[in-house]
């Protein structure tokens, strides 16, 4: 898959994965990857974002004798996912559509 | 290598270039990782071995002139010397290309420039053993003509299991 269109899909699927409950970096990777294969590294600076743009916040939690990091969904992260299902998911059948060969006519 | 002393090496590299602010979180990233991987089975050396041979995502390391691009944190940062199992710190600039599977009996390969001697060498690891040897061929040394001294090539299978390692 294309790597930008694959970047912008990990983030969503970052987020509705998260929308199942709170979850830490690995456990993000081993769930993710069989969908679309991520590695460590790349879901790092995926986090990062989302964090910073508050469609996900963290907190540290006692695991085992360690601290482990933990995501959860905000309210942002859920209005992000919302808007990629009603606005961006539709049109993106529609392009799919369109490169297919149909017109724009045929879309609507 | 242990992770405390991969912990290390990996902040002295950090401490070099990224912003002190990132390090901290960057290796607790990191060791939590380790730590994980060493939850599910792995031993402390495989564990951080896994963690090195998956740290690149070659799908994030490809553009038109097959140089790095960097989108995750470390691809540019740190390197890992598959003969004697240390990593390579140091002035060493890293570039990632990925191999053609094809020529590499799905071995992972590394292609080190070694900026003292000025030679280059290839690392097949097969999970059992390294083997190191000179690269003599034409393909390998065309790799090197844009590459300053001091640069640093190395070239992952792009689809080895995880579990390979």
């Amino acid at each position: 898959m294309d790597a930008q269109l694959k970047k912008g899909l990990l983030e969503i699927c970052v987020l509705a994965y998260l929308q199942r409950g709170d979850s830490y970096g690995y456990e993000l990777v081993k769930n993710i990857s069989p969908l679309l294969p991520i590695s460590e590294s790349t879901l790092y600076p995926i986090l990062k974002r989302l964090e910073a743009s508050r469609a996900v916040e963290t907190y540290n939690k006692s695991h085992q004798g360690r601290t482990r990091k933990y995501y959860r969904l905000t309210k942002i992260g859920k209005q992000r996912i919302d808007d990629f299902l009603t606005n961006d998911w539709p049109q993106l059948t529609l392009i799919q559509r369109f490169i297919k060969g149909g017109t724009l006519d045929e879309q609507s | 290598m242990n992770r405390v002393d991969f912990i290390k090496a990996l902040a002295a590299e950090l401490s070099e270039k990224v912003r002190p602010s990132e390090i901290h979180q960057l290796i607790n990233y990191y060791d939590e990782m380790i730590e994980d991987l060493m939850e599910e089975g792995y031993t402390e050396e495989e564990a951080v071995t896994a963690w090195l041979s998956k740290r690149t995502d070659p799908s994030s390391h490809r553009n038109g002139r097959g140089r790095s691009r960097d989108s995750s944190p470390l691809s540019s940062l740190f390197a890992f010397d598959f003969s004697t199992r240390l990593p390579i710190v140091g002035q060493l600039i890293v570039k990632c290309r990925i191999a053609d599977p094809k020529l590499f009996n799905n071995h992972l390969v590394c292609a080190f420039h070694h900026w003292h001697d000025w030679c280059h060498y290839v690392y097949r690891w097969d999970r059992q053993r390294c083997l190191k040897s000179h690269a003599d061929g034409g393909w390998f040394l065309s790799l090197f003509k844009s590459v300053r001294c001091g640069d640093f090539l190395i070239w992952f299978r792009a689809a080895l299991p995880d579990r390979h390692f």
